[in-house]
């Protein structure tokens, strides 16, 4: 056997390889997202949410709005954050610069009148020009400073922060009018433990939104959107209840996030030489937490909903898609030391390993992977009859776990009223393992280049304001 | 191995079939049960409400319907007190749903139905079932002694006073439900609390002053001022913070030593508390914390002595670098 048959033939046996242990996984995590979901939704009714919402005793939460150029959906935005069903909160608008009516609009619509607010200097930030309070709503107050980035801008809220936990909140998401209790209550339950905790994020385009609220959710027409909507399902309600059972989450999305003011602190705020700083500050968290010896809980709740609006075109999504993929790398980068080492526990042995050989390096098998198997096939050293039945194997698998995923939101969430939303997605479901995928993985093998060129910055952000019809 | 492979295509395709079949039996299944429920209860909310005004008793019903009707009685249960709410009682009693219920919590294996017996309880309301609940905040499950919790103010059970707060002294349940649960209980709880002052636990002692602060009055104060001299920090705080609702001049002296206090946290409380009190002999104290103390105290310092003074606040501000007094002002020139 020539080298270059060697070659094809150990990458078929590791794209197999992969395929079964990512596949596998996946199951796993299926059956106890599964029995965790269950048990949640009845804890939930027993939990004394609505007690906590009526007793004083409830800690205050800090919500931070970070906004660069957010002219188009900051109004409704900062309108669905005052409408939140809790009882101690103040929101810290942070103005990153912005170039457009950003800080202008948000001014008049909540007359916003300029106050000299003390701030922490817990965390150093790129200097802030002005603070301002709302004179309507007193619990509102907005930083206007010089562009550092969205982890700089949340930096600067969490020094503007009055309350012990801060919840970061993407400037075109909408949050649920309960959702922040809902977030809170691993906290209110096990405040001495529970450090951060995440939220699941919903797709609203297709809803439809009122005053900041979404009153009625169907699927977007986008067949993009469309896709992503599944796709969530299975990050979040998969991916992230399962990780959550082994307290190893690493993801806590950036568009809302709550964490323990003190453990931010602690650990020096977000990053700000990272795309990815939601997730780079959550494996810092856990590293401090672990390196410290304390006891702690880093969860993820599955009621709480925030409504983000996804990339319709092709160029944003992929995109975004790209600056995810570069920021999980620049994590993994920067915190290679705790990858396999036992000293982190699962984070370390289980969670980090994943992240790097099937998020970060997987699009590497699976874009060079098939084709190689196909040489392989080519020079004879794979059977027809074998590759075609891994493919349908290896593609039923991803369809039968999506589905999976739509059985547990229907379940135990059942947001989509619509039956024939539901026969849709199921339809998607398909091609969201044959196409989506597949482009995904094309998107992040881009950012591996992305990262070898050492690109930096987000790149362009089209937003066309949460709710309002798409011009892509 | 390719009769593997068969094997698993023709397994995942079976599996996919039957999620796709669970999936669209469910939504058929659900969507009826649904309007079958809603159509019931709007038959039954008449004669439920007829009940619950007194203008009749209810009639004979099925076994589903009594479910409806119980749900809905549950519900109101939660929102009425007075005669509506004895029929309520009197009507799950007479249906054996409280036994029942109490079999449940002390006896069902899955913690889950132990837990909705407790809430249950509490909803119902039967003033019988206290110590069984003050029970059930020692059972091995969070949830359980949650729900207990609730329903025991919900019962507005004293009982269940000195037991709660130990409980989130021990963070068995969470602070913010037994806090909740005892302040339901108002003043019939302030002998109780006043007890617990002397409890050997400072975790005990902090929780029960600070839900005196809330349901206590002007005569409590003595005993929480003493509050001020405990050996816990987290005592010391709790007692400022209180002294903020229920201080009187006679506490002046306590609390501007508490001022300098090793714990921020107790010196933040103590500023709020001589802020409150309106004296303006702690105006000199509260400006120099304002000025130097840590981000915490110096913001509560400034807030309590622009509450005693503004104008003085603003003309020390203009020659001074605290930043908390210049926000202190600005934020008093916006109310």
């Amino acid at each position: 056997m020539s080298v270059l048959e060697i070659v094809f033939v150990v990458t078929a046996a590791v794209t197999i390889a992969y395929f079964v242990c990512l596949n596998g996984l996946y199951a796993v995590f299926t059956l106890v997202a599964a029995r965790s979901l269950r048990r949640h939704l009845q804890r939930r009714a027993y939990g004394g949410l609505e007690e906590a919402f009526d007793s004083p005793f409830t800690p205050g939460i800090t919500v931070i709005l970070p906004a660069f150029n957010e002219s188009a959906g900051i109004v409704e935005s900062v309108r669905s954050l005052l409408a939140l069903r809790y009882p101690r909160f103040e929101i810290v608008v942070v103005n990153d610069g912005s170039t457009d009516e950003t800080l202008a609009r948000a001014r008049e619509a909540f007359d916003l009148v300029p106050i000299r607010k003390a701030l922490r200097d817990a965390i150093s930030t790129k200097p802030v020009r002005a603070t301002y309070v709302s004179r309507r709503h007193r619990n509102l107050s907005l930083v206007d400073k010089e562009n550092g980035g969205k982890a700089d801008a949340l930096n600067a809220g969490i020094n503007a922060a009055r309350h012990p936990y801060v919840c970061a909140i993407d400037a075109d998401a909408l949050i649920e009018p309960n959702a922040l209790l809902e977030v809170a209550a691993p906290i209110l339950d096990d405040p001495e433990r529970v450090v951060a905790t995440g939220g699941i994020v919903r797709i609203a385009n297709g809803c439809t939104i009122d005053h900041g609220r979404v009153v009625d959710v169907r699927l977007p027409s986008s067949r993009l959107a469309v896709l992503q909507v599944i796709e969530y399902f299975r990050a979040f309600l998969v991916g992230r209840v399962g990780w959550t059972s082994m307290n190893a989450l690493l993801i806590i999305s950036g568009a809302f996030g709550l964490f323990q003011r003190q453990a931010v602190e602690e650990v020096g705020g977000y990053w700000t030489e990272t795309v990815g700083e939601d997730v780079e500050l959550v494996v810092r968290i856990h590293r401090h937490q672990r390196d410290r010896g304390t006891p702690y809980r880093i969860a993820f709740v599955p009621d709480p909903v925030c409504w983000t609006e996804a990339p319709e075109g092709i160029r944003t999504l992929s995109r975004q898609r790209r600056r995810w993929h570069r920021g999980l790398g620049q994590t993994l980068w920067r915190h290679r030391g705790a990858i396999g080492n036992p000293r982190y526990g699962a984070l370390g042995l289980v969670g980090l390993p994943y992240f790097l050989v099937f998020e970060f390096l997987g699009p590497v098998v699976e874009v060079v992977g098939p084709p190689l198997t196909l040489v392989a096939f080519l020079l004879g050293k794979l059977s027809l009859l074998f590759l075609v039945a891994f493919l349908v194997v290896a593609f039923l698998l991803g369809i039968v776990l999506t589905t999976a995923a739509l059985a547990l939101e229907e379940f135990n969430f059942r947001r989509h009223p619509k039956g024939r939303d539901v026969v849709r997605m199921l339809a998607y479901a398909v091609f969201e393992n044959i196409g989506y995928r597949q482009l995904n993985d094309l998107w992040r093998m881009l950012a591996l280049v992305d990262l070898a060129r050492r690109k930096r910055g987000w790149g362009a952000q089209v937003r066309r304001g949460i709710g309002r019809p798409s011009t892509e | 191995m390719i009769r593997a492979f068969a094997f698993g295509v023709i397994a995942l395709g079976g599996l996919n079939s039957i999620l796709l079949g669970i999936l669209a039996w469910r939504r058929i299944r659900v969507a009826g049960a649904a309007r079958r429920r809603a159509r019931l209860e709007e038959r039954l909310r008449p004669v439920t409400l007829a009940f619950l005004d007194g203008d009749g008793e209810l009639p004979p019903l099925t076994r589903r319907e009594q479910e409806i009707v119980a749900d809905a009685l549950g519900e109101y249960a939660r929102k009425l007190r007075g005669p509506a709410r004895g029929r309520i009682v009197a009507y799950f009693e007479s249906q054996g749903t409280v036994d029942r219920e109490l079999a449940a919590l002390a006896t069902a294996r899955p913690a889950w139905r132990r837990a909705a017996a407790a809430h249950r309880l509490g909803d119902i309301g039967s003033a019988r079932v206290g110590d069984e609940l003050v029970g059930a905040l020692a059972d091995d499950d969070r949830d359980v002694r949650t729900a207990a919790a609730r329903s025991l103010g919900k019962l507005r059970h004293v009982g269940g006073v000195e037991p709660l707060l130990a409980a989130a002294a021990a963070s068995a349940v969470p602070t913010a439900v037994a806090s909740w649960a005892t302040l339901q209980m108002g003043a019939d709880a302030r002998p109780a609390l006043l007890r617990m002052l002397a409890a050997d636990e400072p975790a005990e002692r902090a929780g029960a002053i600070s839900v005196l602060a809330l349901v206590g009055d002007a005569a409590d104060g003595r005993a929480v001022s003493a509050g001020l001299g405990d050996a816990s920090a987290s005592v010391r705080a709790a007692a400022a913070h209180a002294l903020a609702r229920l201080g009187a001049e006679r506490d002046l002296e306590a609390l501007l030593l508490a001022l300098d206090d090793p714990s921020p946290d107790v010196r933040a409380a103590a500023a709020t508390a001589l802020g409150r009190l309106r004296d303006s002999r702690a105006l000199v104290g509260l400006v120099a914390h304002a000025i130097e103390d840590a981000f915490d105290v110096a913001q509560a310092a400034a807030r309590a002595a622009v509450a005693l003074d503004a104008a003085a606040c603003a003309r020390i501000e203009a020659t001074s670098d605290g930043p908390h007094l210049a926000e202190a002002v600005d934020l008093a020139q916006l109310a």
